[in-house]
């Protein structure tokens, strides 16, 4: 009757496993005792490095405890489990010189630090938060640079319309213009048709969804007024260059910009559509 | 002119001799300042800008007056946005959207 553990450590190669001793097996079950239960569940880790680590018996020796539960940042989880334990330097123990993974080949130090790293990358949630597939969702888009375009040469004579479709005239763009059908007027209609001139695509329908060919933009405008675009970048965040301004990726309040449709436009109230622009094809003045 | 719009180009228009040594006076009389102009929002109203014939420029947002001239510039404190106003109020009339300097 003992424990197994596993180093939730590898990608390619398998795991090392050790076993336990009886009287080991007995210090460590009381070691990962929980205490408070999380305040909300928790995944697995998905990252490259150190996971925890895998512990398959601890059963037998406390009723409470799942066959097979994983220890990973001061904590345990597994069927019905879900807490803190109250001894955090367990997992630094089973690492350290006078632990058990002595007996195997493996960089101790290596370990401990990512051991040490391990409650730091559980609170940056990046691998809760994005749903697969998070990496490069419109691979067709253009990529974020406002190093390019926030320079006196470039910043003062470009804006919104320029930027959005990634299209450098240094003539602070107008829609229409190019195809001598500017708009009249600054409603959703005239600056659409305007676009439409341009040669982009309408696609009201998008949602906020990359299209498989070129990159998706966003018509909003200050009615009566003015208008502004938003781009969607290679890394499905929205950015946008307020007029002769630089570049950014927040809206008004700050705020990373997921949706135009949500973003804090200011007096830009009213959301148009969302069109597509086909690399190549326009042509802007 | 008013640095406004984000699509179309931002307003521009020309003030008499007069209005201008006015309005340039006016600031004279402003007590200096030591702070830097505000945060602007990326979109909407983000301040209004006087620019002499001479190259000169005063650019005014949230109670800041920058004043350049050549490589020199100085700031002066706009209590109230009184300067800021009385310079947007020389806009011919439906030259502005709305703007609203209380926020």
């Amino acid at each position: 009757m003992t424990i197994t553990i596993e180093v939730d450590l590898f990608s390619g190669r398998p795991n090392p496993v050790i076993d336990l001793d009886d009287t080991a097996s007995r210090s460590l079950v009381e070691r990962i005792s929980p205490t408070s239960r999380l305040e909300a569940t928790r995944m697995a880790p998905s990252y490259l490095g150190y996971r925890g680590f895998i512990v398959s018996g601890a059963g037998q020796y406390n009723d409470e405890l799942p066959s097979r539960l994983r220890l990973h940042a001061g904590t345990v989880t597994g069927i019905g489990l879900a807490h803190r334990i109250e001894d955090t330097e367990v997992e630094r123990s089973l690492a350290g010189s006078d632990g058990p993974l002595t007996e195997i080949d493996l960089d101790l130090e290596r370990l401990l630090a990512e051991i040490d790293r391990a409650s730091e990358l559980i609170e940056w949630p990046w691998w809760r938060w994005h749903p697969w597939p998070w990496l490069n969702p419109c691979s067709c888009a253009p990529i974020y640079e406002p190093s390019w375009w926030n320079v006196p040469a470039l910043q003062p004579v470009n804006n919104c319309y320029n930027y959005a479709t990634n299209y450098r005239t240094d003539t602070f763009a107008q829609p229409g213009l190019a195809a001598g059908a500017q708009y009249t007027s600054f409603t959703c209609d005239a600056i659409r048709t305007a676009s439409i001139a341009d040669d982009l695509i309408d696609s009201p329908g998008a949602d906020n969804s990359c299209p498989s060919l070129g990159h998706l933009v966003a018509l909003v405008i200050d009615p009566g007024w003015d208008f502004h675009w938003y781009r969607k970048g290679a890394d499905g965040a929205w950015t946008h260059k307020p007029g002769h301004t630089p570049v950014t990726n927040v809206d008004n309040s700050g705020n990373a910009i997921v949706d135009p449709r949500t973003a804090d436009r200011g007096s830009y109230t009213d959301f148009c559509t969302f069109m597509v622009v086909m690399h190549g094809h326009i042509k802007l003045a | 002119m008013a640095d406004v719009f984000s699509g179309r180009p931002n307003p521009t228009w020309e003030l008499p001799d007069a209005v201008a040594r006015q309005l340039e006076a006016a600031c004279d009389r402003l007590n200096s300042a030591h702070n830097e102009i505000p945060e602007r929002p990326a979109l909407g109203y983000r301040g209004c800008e006087l620019k002499a014939a001479d190259g000169r420029t005063w650019k005014a947002f949230g109670g800041i007056i920058l004043i350049a001239s050549g490589h020199q510039t100085k700031t002066r404190l706009d209590l109230g946005r009184t300067w800021e106003r009385r310079l947007l109020a020389t806009a011919p009339a439906g030259r502005l959207p709305p703007i609203n300097l209380y926020h």
